[in-house]
């Protein structure tokens, strides 16, 4: 768990690597919401803005937990 | 305007329907039938999904929805629709619409292509949207809590056993193409095997070197993917290394469910997860190659349009046209499984309710589509050589020579040469008797993919469609054993409470376990009996996964009688009523049909003769007994499921309609959305 003092800014890159910006950062984050990846950047804004000052996941802490959210119930995958 | 286009798409569809009407007792270019279902599918899109939303449902743009109210940043994230279609599409869509059509290609391309195009616009499409749209005015609940709010609690648990029974039949099915495909292959095996490593590599980058950089962890695992494909063909050209990847049936029967159950119980990041991303990239690129293919070669379609086989003699599955033509197709027309789906992860992510639409009206078509080009794949090819791949061998003569007979006995030509020749451009010993669809779909798209490409590559094309298959399955099948393993703990928690807990290592085990060792076994069995194979196994998939289809389709129906919109309620019921007509017949039928070909009791019975007589083995004998009754409980046990909750269903929409229960509507309140456009 991170604090708000120490919590990263929600402008870091995407996915897919997106810290440019412009037209390939666009694709990027285009294909990696199509693939369902986890999107940092965007739960520190979700965070920042919705519930500022609660503590944040770090970004490994992050992407294991949605991992592991996607695949735990339900159908994920069809036939 | 707007009549305009529909009026020029309706004129694109006559121009197929009308090219394929004309060309009669001839070959016809598959481009003509492409062209009937995108024409067919834009005319429905465009008249009869609008007349859904708006008179049926009535979407509102100015209603918030779930992915609006309960945005978290994780799960409930408002989301582009192109991006949504995308995203909902690779879920919806695995090995069934592939797998479906090639089988249900023995009664000839016309009578599944019309079930596959006329099927998704009336009632697989409806299915979809329906539950996309009702699932989205209740906070994004899964079907089967909203069949428990609905309909009543007493199926509840009853609904859930069913879920589980058909996940094990399906999973057991599909495993068994996979087993049918990779057998005697080291070139597929090769390739399959070395996704396992990849996706370890992956789930690592992704997490521990570079976590969050899932991304460039795909991008790595695709081109891996691809130099194992390459790969492979030396593999198998190698004397050395050829033998150790050359696997028999019951070999991989064990490697799978082996796989199935690790999957299950290791951290999704080491495998499941990465796996996914991988399926996800190839499914979508593979579709998308598959149209390209199809359109730039335009093959002609060799195969008849109506075979004999309509009359139930078929030699890979038994059944006559109706209904079995219907349960075969499976999910390339409807698929009870997209309605898990739909009120799912899609719901949370709905930006807009008249997004609706386009996503689960148009997600479905595109199912459908996909369904399309399989059957143009499995009817390029030369129907004598369709029948060698996918006729079991025991029923083709066990020889070569004795395959090319039987084959012409049936009016097909085609000689041993030619079979020989054929695999060997494949990179395959032989393709005859590699039951299952996927080969010969495999062999379809080679054909067409090297028509463009050369005939030198058609072994990596062939190989890449297994690999795509094999991949799609694959990721059913660890996803679909770990769902089955949270299934079991949450009904063992209802005995034992610490059974529920899904962090703790000997429960997760044993559910796994119990999971893999429900749809292994049923692999083991089909594999051991020579009489099985997928021509019994994939009716019965096909036969729960549209009973799931009725329940949707129940519910669904309940949703629009009690937002008042009874005198609209036909649009679902119409095609409740035809699913429950071909299910429950095909159910019978399959359970109790005199022709021991099809009846399971009746192949039981006479196994049991044979016995007797001394012409059978007593212990294989006692195996066929013991699977033919085990199956016909099974369906029984579907039927009965499914009918008790169409029954609780049909009894409220009567009490409803007496007016003795009030119209309540159960949507979530109006909330406006705060967004702009």
């Amino acid at each position: 768990m991170l604090t708000e003092a120490n919590s990263p800014q929600p402008s870091v890159h995407g996915p897919l690597g997106q810290a440019r910006s412009g037209r390939l950062s666009a694709v990027g984050c285009w294909l990696s919401a199509l693939f369902g990846m986890p999107n940092y950047p965007r739960y520190i804004a979700h965070q920042h803005r919705c519930h500022p000052g609660a503590p944040v996941l770090s970004e490994k802490e992050f992407v294991l937990a949605e991992l592991e959210r996607k695949h735990a119930g339900g159908a994920g995958r069809c036939c | 305007m707007p009549r305009l286009i529909t009026a020029l798409f309706s004129l694109v569809a006559a121009a197929g329907w009308g090219m394929l009407a004309l060309h009669r007792g001839e070959t016809v270019s598959a481009a003509w039938l492409v062209l009937a279902a995108i024409g067919t599918y834009l005319v429905a899109y465009r008249l009869y999904a609008r007349f859904l939303a708006d008179k049926v449902f009535a979407l509102d743009p100015r209603r918030a929805t779930p992915a609006e109210r309960f945005e978290n940043g994780r799960d409930y994230v408002p989301t582009g629709r192109f991006v949504l279609f995308g995203h909902h599409f690779a879920a919806i869509a695995g090995a069934g619409p592939l797998v479906g059509p090639v089988l249900a290609a023995q009664f000839g391309w016309l009578p599944g292509t019309l079930w596959i195009i006329i099927g998704v616009v009336l009632a697989g499409a409806v299915q979809d949207f329906t539950i996309l749209v009702g699932s989205t005015r209740r906070d994004g609940k899964s079907l089967g809590q909203i069949a428990k709010e609905e309909i009543g609690p007493v199926t509840g648990t009853l609904a859930m056993v069913a879920v589980l029974s058909i996940m094990v039949v399906l999973l057991a099915s599909l495993a068994l193409v996979v087993v049918n495909a990779l057998r005697d292959s080291p070139w597929g095996v090769f390739t399959i095997g070395c996704t396992i490593p990849i996706a370890v590599l992956m789930g690592l980058w992704m997490t521990k070197w570079r976590p969050g950089k899932t991304g460039e962890a795909t991008l790595i695992g695709v081109v891996l993917l691809i130099a194992a494909l390459i790969g492979g063909r030396y593999i198998a050209s190698s004397e050395l290394l050829a033998p150790y990847f050359s696997l028999s049936a019951m070999t991989l029967a064990w490697s799978l469910i082996a796989y199935g159950f690790t999957a299950s119980v290791l951290p999704v990041w080491m495998l499941l997860a990465p796996r996914d991303y991988l399926s996800t990239f190839v499914k979508i690129g593979t579709v998308l190659l598959l149209a390209a293919g199809i359109l730039f070669v335009l093959p002609d379609l060799k195969l008849p349009a109506v075979t004999r086989f309509i009359d139930g003699s078929g030699p890979i599955f038994a059944g006559k046209l109706f209904p079995f033509c219907f349960i075969t197709i499976a999910c390339g027309a409807i698929s009870g499984f997209h309605a898990l789906v739909a009120s799912g992860t899609t719901p949370k992510m709905l930006r807009r309710e008249t997004d609706a639409p386009f996503i689960g009206y148009g997600g479905m078509l595109m199912e459908s589509f996909v369904a399309v080009m399989a059957m143009c794949a499995a009817a390029v090819l030369d129907p004598g050589v369709y029948f060698a791949i996918n006729v079991p061998m025991g029923a083709l003569g066990g020889s070569l020579e004795a395959a090319s007979q039987t084959i012409q006995g049936w009016g097909f030509a085609v000689t041993p040469d030619q079979l020989t020749t054929l695999a060997a451009s494949m990179g395959e010993s032989t393709i005859v008797g590699r039951t299952g669809g996927a080969p010969s779909l495999a062999v379809g798209m080679a054909q067409i993919f090297s028509g463009a490409t050369g005939a030198h590559l058609a072994g990596l094309w062939y190989h890449f469609a297994i690999l795509f298959e094999a991949l799609f399955i694959l990721t059913t099948i660890d996803a679909g054993t770990r769902v089955g393993r949270f299934m079991i703990q949450e009904l063992g928690g209802r005995l034992w409470a610490p059974f529920a807990r899904t962090s703790w290592y000997p429960a997760s085990i044993i559910a796994s376990a119990l999971a893999a060792a429900g749809w292994g076994w049923l692999l083991i069995q089909t594999v051991l009996d020579p009489a099985g194979g997928i021509g019994s196994l994939w009716p019965l998939f096909g036969i729960s996964n549209q009973l799931l289809a009725t329940v949707a389709l129940a519910v669904g129906t309940t949703l629009i009688i009690k937002s008042g919109k009874g005198r609209y309620a036909w649009v679902t019921l119409a095609p409740l009523v035809w699913v429950v007509s071909i299910t429950f017949t095909a159910g019978y039928q399959k359970i109790f049909a005199a022709d021991p070909r099809l009846g399971m009791l009746a192949h039981a019975r006479r196994a049991a003769e044979q016995v007797a007589a001394g012409t059978l083995d007593a212990t294989v004998g006692a195996r066929q007994i013991f699977n033919d009754r085990f199956n016909s409980a099974l369906c029984a046990l579907f039927l009965t499921v499914a009918a008790a909750l169409i029954v609780s269903a049909v009894t409220q929409w009567i009490q409803i309609y007496r007016k003795r229960v009030p119209v309540t509507s159960t949507e979530t309140a109006f909330v406006e959305t705060a967004y702009a456009d």
